[in-house]
């Protein structure tokens, strides 16, 4: 019985995947997944052996345990979604912070600054510019600061004759670059592999020195190289477009433009909170940028203002965000009959992971099962179930497929759908320069991984 | 807005909108393309035509990644430089080729000229592209979309007859072709800026440059009075009237600007914005060598 289950189960999976790929609404997908998975696991319990349900305390419920259906009812609708809203809150603040960095004008200078240094030479002008868009998204998160930075940084990467399709590609891998060292996606990614509270030696500094710098470094330079490579075999274009020009502000002042990386410092350094680290930096930019010149009344309901317009960014993304995590807890009491079927044929060891996981790359596009704000979350429920791997390898072999996957290759991702409709490039174009550098970059991130993390102590197990 | 269930919606979430977050359209809010009061096309035509040569100038500049670097003074002169150039590779072509037909040019110079329909977005439309070495791209969609306002009587008669959407846009980009085959004689191309950065100098050049002067290029073609920037807002207007308006709305506040800033030092700042080319004759700027690398 647990094996025609597991079966069932595996099926779902797929159907799951097709109906990512074909872009369907991810919150009603997870919504009904996560049902359907529930069904599927409970109702499997009437016909499992005995020695089945007696392994796996997770299913055990009703008469003679202190667990009831209701519990486990509870757990998924109830308890499931409230856990995520530390996650989302900390989306919130980054959205909120995203948006002072923009109406500060703080970015943009960054950003003019940088253009400056270049000159003329395409290729300066990109290297610069990749590496500062990288940082300045390891603090700033969401599809609206994306879209402030991209309709600055796009239309001078193409007036310098930079074909429109290398330009949005190489923009959306530096950020997608500064997504390794970005601590709401830390956050986020963390509590997909355990519970927030667990493991609290596994922090943000932690996991920056050990692995987020190199990734980062890594995928930047990876993302320049392919940017060079591509613009050697392009030809070089001038368009009459016209857009709306950004609105031109005056320049933030220099000693401002520290600004966005204080959160993600403070964090390192002092494991300073990350809300505290955006409030701090983001009044101060405020503040500092002379934008505080009005009454009181003005003022605060200019900070309520970004506030309302950085939850704006968020709002597409919070129906996902809150239905995933009943999927990520109906995956604990389906992973018993995942483990029936699969357990034999899973590998056990690091570097089998490693190589498997490089090789399936392409199934972190369009909401695969590699990524992890895609079915990916169940792909890690099954495997945390057969297999015992330390807490930050997992953390590290899903935030390889999930970031330089989906966040900076994929066109399901919201800001590259964005980008593409803003320069008109064909998904298929785009696509054709992702897929490269996410198999490339990726083997050298899992290479990473397999250094870094393949062998740590038992301290890093739960 | 009008129909019940938006007035009932914006009710009941509005309130509470505002409650939670506090009142979105407070003064300082931006006026994106989203909340902008449209203008009528025919006002904007009107206006934007009757702007001089130089009155772009703020509009042009501010599209050059460089332009951090420049002071007026500079944006003046290089305004002017542009147009000169711009107009002496007019009157070669015209000259050498016997022929003002932007078209007919393109041909001559072995240019590949596509009429492409193609869709747009509403935050940028492309009208037209050059992708080196030789192929020329112009999208009809924006044109058939022009010409339609072209139709209105207020519009036409503020553009004139000599108004040719296809020309202007073929001609625009012919010049980038000439620049290319020219790229060490043209001025567009040899003129350095020297940015420096503490003891480094990286002398560069600037893309609005040859952006102006192939404005220049195509306005001379075409025996246009006003600059060819006006296409601009009025293909932009074509597929959002609202994206259009913002750009009317920036060309004229940089006019507004400018009259403050003249006013405020009490002397011409920039003279040249005001010498439209209404006030000179066709061949006052016919100096070759000024075209030529410096
Ligand atoms: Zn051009």
């Amino acid at each position: 019985m647990e094996f025609v289950i597991g079966i069932l189960l595996i099926a779902s999976f797929f159907a799951f995947a097709f109906y990512c790929i074909k872009g369907y609404n991810l919150m009603a997908g997870f919504l009904t997944m996560a049902t359907l998975w529930l069904i599927l696991s409970l109702l499997g319990t009437l016909g499992a052996s005995p020695s089945f349900i007696e392994a796996n305390p997770a299913l055990q419920f009703g008469e003679g345990t202190d667990v009831t259906l209701v519990n486990i009812l509870n757990t998924v609708y109830q308890s499931g979604p409230e856990g995520w809203g530390t996650i989302l809150i900390n989306f919130l603040f980054g959205a909120w912070f995203g948006r002072v960095l923009m109406d500060t004008g703080i970015a943009s200078t960054i950003i003019r600054k940088t253009v400056e240094l270049g000159g003329d030479k395409p290729l300066i002008t990109i290297i610069l510019l990749d590496i500062v868009t990288a940082i300045i998204f390891t603090s700033m998160t969401g599809a609206g600061p994306v879209m402030a930075v991209g309709v600055i940084v796009l239309p001078i990467l193409m007036s310098l004759g930079i074909p429109k399709t290398i330009a949005l590609f190489t923009f959306i891998a530096s950020v997608g670059a500064g997504c390794y060292l970005n601590p709401v996606f830390f956050a986020q990614y963390r509590a997909f592999v355990i519970n927030p509270d667990q493991l609290p030696d596994f922090l943000f500094g932690w996991y920056a020195q050990n692995w987020g710098y190199y990734a980062m470094g890594i995928m930047v330079v990876v993302t320049l190289i392919m940017t060079a490579i591509y613009l050697r075999s392009s030809k070089k274009s001038h368009a009459w477009a016209a857009q709306v020009a950004p609105q031109a502000q005056k320049d933030a002042p220099g000693y401002t433009l520290i600004l966005p990386l204080v959160p993600v410092i403070l964090n390192i350094a002092f494991n300073f909170s990350v809300i505290g680290g955006f409030v701090l930096a983001g009044m101060l930019a405020l503040w500092l940028c002379g934008k505080f010149d009005k009454g009181f009344r003005e003022n605060i309901q200019y900070i309520s203002k970004l506030m309302y317009d950085g939850t704006v960014d968020t709002a597409p993304m919070v129906g996902f965000l809150l239905c995933l995590p009943m999927f990520n807890t109906v995956a604990r009491y389906a992973s018993p009959y995942f483990s029936a079927v699969l357990g034999p044929i899973i590998p056990q060891s690091t570097l089998m992971i490693c190589v498997l996981f490089t090789a399936l790359l392409f199934f972190s596009l369009f909401r695969g099962p590699l990524t992890l704000v895609g079915c990916g979350a169940a792909t890690l429920g099954v495997l945390k179930n057969v297999a015992t791997f330390s807490v930050p390898f997992m953390y590290c072999a899903f935030a390889i497929p999930t970031i330089t996957g989906n966040l900076a290759s994929c066109i399901t991702q919201s800001w590259t759908a964005w980008g593409l409709s803003y320069t008109k490039v064909e998904s298929k174009d785009f696509l054709r320069l992702t897929v490269p550098t996410l198999y490339i970059g990726g083997a050298l991130l899992f290479a990473l991984t397999y250094i870094t993390m393949g062998a740590l102590g038992a301290e890093w197990f739960v | 807005m009008g129909n019940p269930s938006g007035r009932w919606t914006d009710a009941i979430i509005g309130s509470m909108k505002e409650a939670l977050f506090g009142d979105a359209e407070y003064s300082g809010s931006d006026k994106g393309p989203a909340n902008v009061a449209i203008s009528p096309i025919e006002e904007v035509m009107r206006d934007i035509c009757a702007l001089g040569w130089g009155a772009w100038r703020d509009y042009a500049f501010a599209r050059e990644p460089l332009n951090g670097r420049l002071d007026d003074a500079q944006r003046a002169e290089l305004m002017e430089r542009a147009r000169e150039c711009g107009e002496d590779w007019a009157r070669r072509c015209e000259r050498d080729f016997d022929s003002s037909s932007p078209l007919e040019i393109a041909e001559r110079l072995g240019a590949i000229v596509t009429f492409a329909e193609r869709p747009h977005g509403q935050d940028r439309v492309t009208f037209a592209e050059f992708t080196e070495p030789d192929e020329i791209y112009v999208y009809t969609d924006a044109m058939d979309k022009a010409e339609a306002l072209l139709g209105a009587p207020g519009v036409r008669e503020a553009a004139g007859p000599r108004m040719r959407p296809r020309e202007l846009l073929v001609a625009h980009e012919v010049f980038h072709l000439i620049e290319l085959r020219n790229a060490r004689a043209i001025w567009t191309q040899a003129y350095r800026l020297d940015i420096r950065f503490g003891p480094f100098h990286n002398p560069s050049r600037l893309v609005v440059l040859g952006e102006i002067a192939a404005m220049s290029f195509a306005r001379t073609l075409a025996s246009l009075d006003y600059s060819p920037y006006v296409l601009d807002v009025l293909l932009t207007y074509a597929y959002s009237p609202a994206a259009g308006t913002t750009l009317y709305n920036e060309v004229m506040g940089y006019q507004q600007h400018d009259r403050n800033a003249l006013h405020d030092k009490g002397d011409a700042a920039a003279p040249t914005t005001e010498a439209g080319p209404r006030n000179r004759s066709p061949d006052a700027c016919l100096q070759p060598s000024r075209c030529r690398e410096e």
